[in-house]
């Protein structure tokens, strides 16, 4: 069988009614694990899988890939409507998506995370199936030192997020680096500031973090600002759906989200949240309004949504064309494998051609499933809205503490939310930025292991850095990354431009 | 399918006995009941997630024991991943008098608290099993300059700096002492920094993928990661650090003590308990395991997984932890490993 055989061969098997049957239960839970917070995809996937041991592997691969891109469309629902991140990469989604729905455009937020979830993840699933091999080649560039150079270029980029001063959003960040170090150290097997307590050894997730910073302290402010004069509901202002405007300026975030989102999957480490910092970072520098990102710019939530779709899609390139899973999420997927008895490797599309073409070809049909599946449920959601605070908090709470401990069975994991939650409440009183934390903690630990594993392998020579054209490439775009923020604004200052007043932008 | 619990009918007889006698007789039982069978759910901890191979293993047991009728159909594996297995051993310390727990574990049930990352040693359990050990495998790219266990010899003789190993997952594991002990085999001043072992957190997966780029020059980790990446030309093993040859793909590749190195260390995984259990509770499990790993199913599965059968008693288990806590205590003495003594 040639190409094309086999492509339609995979289609059949993805549309035989069982398998069908097996797409829209897993997009039904990954829209679950999506929406409750803390529930991540991994941590999803990997509840499924003592369920799906012994079933047919291609049925039960394609159930536990679709909870994966699954949760990409259901985390934007959370983040939009109760400043709750469903999963990490959803974290962006909050910044202006939740800025949105307080402007009454909550339907035009979900929605512009429906289509642009669709479309990239679509589009993502078309360059999966036509290049995964030479793709997959490319990614095997990726050591190291050009990990190393990809995680600089991205924490400058979300320096950019800083909020009200620059000293502000660095202090977040120191905050972040300085928890990303609590755990056993992966070079010299060490533990380091767990204070005794064994369930730190494997370090502190930041989506506890996420879901404490941006969520409890949500509810906290709120609650706060409940009792001194009781706020009235969010309504909805104008039409549910998307206007003519609103989709005109979410067309390009989507488009460049989706390629940022595609190649960021294809690449190690990360996986989609850094690809959701860079879309974002990315519209914020092309919009002519960058004072008015975190006030609710429709670009901001286009942008990242689409890219975690597509990365969704990108991550799959080097699990299915190589076995080797370059993202915690596909890392579970290749668990899934193993623990269904098919080892992936190179070989996998010529010694299971059934199971690769069956996997692809089910994206397109989970995509279609979820799109149609989200489109009423944006109705159902912002009906969450009406729900009247002293309700609704209790509720998100319940929501989150769920999520939570879901994942470990750990109380312990409830208490670091509960700490990030009264963190994040400091923080929001002394107008310290929360969202640098989350991203520092994201990226400070796979920076530092990646530089310690540059450095081993160079025997401590940082020339290594400059060794490869995509380790220069990175290291190049953070120069410009780190001008554009400091420079441009003095400029624009120089010349009695417009300029911009930064503190407008803070949330 | 494979055991027939002689002890079965008993069991239920002594029920019968137990719940005529009332409440007060139930404190005597264990005088009575001569043949116990967990009645509760029996959990299986283990203290990696549900993705890792090792839950295939687990899930696997759970279910042969479960067919058969010899645990409780309610019964589950509980995943507790964190601390690399220190969270389960926790766990599974605390349930002391417990019959209906036991631990699939490896390594780090005696590395952890020699490392100095845990307190709970070997001692805080009841052994019940060892079951079988994997082969530790050194494999280079097939575009790699080294070709052969000889090539790799003489390169790291030259300049060990030369080379760089990827040795899973940190410091102290298998894989790094059998690099380690490669090294100090070959002459290489270990403490000197010559030598260069890198860590991944996604272990073999990102080895490879940094080994298939160029950036590593040596693959160490156990044979079921590189099987598919051998099959397709894009690695090669050169060695073991075996006793002897290891069977399966690997039946060509020679030892390090062929080459006079003395670089000997399995992974091997065992079945413990907590403290506690009456000596039915363990007569149980012993006799459970030593009819699970002589069925054909079980003989099947690791042979497929190219795990070395290794099935030790509750008895001689007890022993081997002895023996290999001595072992690797001198063994990380030796290499200057000797975390806990210095703290």
């Amino acid at each position: 069988m040639d190409g094309a055989d086999l492509f339609l061969h995979g289609l059949t098997v993805a549309l035989q009614p069982h398998n069908l049957g097996y797409i829209v239960v897993g997009c039904l839970l990954g829209t679950v694990v999506g929406i409750l917070p803390g529930l991540g995809p991994s941590a999803g996937m990997a509840l499924l899988i003592p369920i799906v041991f012994g079933m047919d592997p291609t049925s039960a691969l394609m159930m536990i890939a679709a909870i994966y891109y699954g949760a990409m469309y259901g985390g934007s629902a959370t983040s939009i409507l109760l400043n709750t991140p469903g999963e990490a990469s959803s974290v962006m989604t909050t910044l202006d998506g939740y800025q949105m729905a307080r402007n009454g455009r909550a339907g035009a937020a979900l929605a512009v995370s429906a289509i642009g979830s669709f479309i990239a993840g679509t589009v993502g699933i078309v360059l999966l199936s036509a290049l995964s091999r030479p793709l997959a080649q490319f990614a095997l560039q990726f050591g190291p030192p050009e990990y190393f150079t990809l995680m600089v270029f991205s924490m400058l980029s979300a320096a950019s997020l800083g909020g009200r001063t620059v000293a502000r959003g660095l202090l977040s960040m120191l905050i972040g680096l300085v928890i990303a170090t609590v755990g056993i150290d992966l070079q010299s097997g060490m533990p380091r500031f767990t204070g005794g307590f064994p369930q730190l050894l494997d370090g502190v997730d930041f989506i506890l973090a996420a879901v404490g910073l941006f969520a409890l302290s949500e509810v906290f402010v709120s609650l706060e600002d409940h009792f001194r004069n009781p706020a009235q509901l969010i309504g909805i202002k104008g039409r549910l759906w998307l206007t003519r405007e609103e989709w005109r300026r979410s067309v390009g975030p989507i488009i460049r989200g989706t390629a940022i989102g595609f190649v960021k999957g294809v690449l190690p480490g990360g996986g989609a949240t850094v690809s959701t910092m860079l879309s974002y970072s990315l519209e914020r520098a092309l919009s002519k309004d960058k004072a008015k990102f975190g006030t609710g710019m429709i670009e901001g939530v286009a942008g990242p949504e689409a890219a975690n779709n597509s990365s969704a899609a990108g991550s799959m390139v080097p699990l299915l064309a190589l076995g080797l899973p370059g993202s915690g999420a596909t890392a579970v997927l290749l668990g899934a494998f193993v623990i269904l008895g098919i080892q992936p490797g190179p070989l996998l599309i010529n010694q299971h051609p059934e199971v690769f073409w069956g996997l692809v070809n089910s994206m397109y049909v989970g995509n279609v499933v979820l799109f149609v599946m989200n489109l009423p449920l944006i109705f159902l959601f912002v009906q969450l809205l009406r729900i009247p605070t002293g309700i609704l908090f209790p509720l998100v709470i319940a929501i989150a503490s769920i999520g939570v401990y879901a994942v470990n069975g750990s109380v312990f994991d409830l208490y670091i939310v509960f700490g990030f939650g009264l963190l994040g409440y400091a923080f929001r009183k002394l107008d310290v930025p929360t969202a640098p934390l989350v991203l520092a903690l994201v990226l400070g630990g796979m920076m530092e292991q990646s530089f310690r594993q540059s450095m081993t392998i160079s025997g401590g020579d940082l020339s290594i850095f400059v060794s490869s054209g995509l380790a220069i490439l990175f290291l190049v775009l953070s120069v410009l990354a780190l001008a554009a923020a400091l420079v441009v604004p003095s400029l624009l200052k120089a010349r009695g431009g417009r300029v911009f007043v930064e503190e407008a932008a803070d949330v | 399918m494979f055991i027939r619990n002689p002890l079965k009918g008993m069991s239920r007889q002594a029920m019968g006995l137990l719940a005529a006698a009332g409440v007060l007789a139930a404190f005597s039982a264990p005088a009575i009941a001569e043949g116990w069978k967990p009645e509760k759910r029996v959990e299986i901890v283990l203290g990696v997630s549900a993705s890792e191979g090792l839950n295939r293993n687990a899930r696997l047991i759970l279910d042969w024991l479960v067919k058969d009728g010899t645990i409780p159909p309610s019964s589950v594996v509980v995943n507790k991943p964190g601390g690399g297995h220190a969270l389960a051993l926790t766990y599974t310390a605390s349930q002391v008098g417990s019959g209906e727990t036991i631990q699939l574990v490896n390594t780090p049930l005696i590395t952890n608290n020699l490392l100095g990352r845990s307190p709970i040693t070997y001692k805080d359990f009841t052994p019940i099993a060892l079951l079988y050990d994997e082969t530790v495998v050194f494999s280079v790219p097939s575009k790699s300059s080294i070709k052969t266990a000889q090539d790799l010899i003489d390169r790291l003789k030259q300049d060990p700096s030369s080379v760089v190993f990827s040795t899973a997952t940190g410091l102290g594991t298998v894989q790094h002492i059998a690099t380690l002990a490669l090294a100090k085999g070959v002459g290489v001043d270990i403490k000197g920094g010559k030598l260069k072992t890198v860590n991944f957190s996604n272990g073999n997966a990102e080895a490879i993928t940094a080994a298939l780029g160029g950036r590593i020059d040596v693959v160490v980790s156990s044979p079921q990661p590189v099987l598919p990446f051998v099959q397709s030309g894009d690695l090669r093993p050169i060695a073991v650090a075996s006793r002897e040859r290891a069977g399966g793909f690997l039946a060509d590749v020679p030892t390090w003590k062929e080459y006079g190195i003395d670089s000997v260390i399995y992974a091997w995984r065992a079945i413990v308990a907590p403290k506690g259990l009456t000596p039915e509770q363990i007569k149980f499990w012993d006799d459970t395991f030593a009819a699970l790993v002589k069925t054909p199913a079980w003989e099947e599965e690791v042979k497929k997984s190219d795990l070395n059968p290794r099935y030790l008693n509750s008895a001689d288990t007890a022993k081997f932890f002895e023996n290999e806590n001595k072992r690797y205590a001198d063994i990380y003495g030796g290499l200057g490993l000797d975390v806990a003594k210095q703290q």
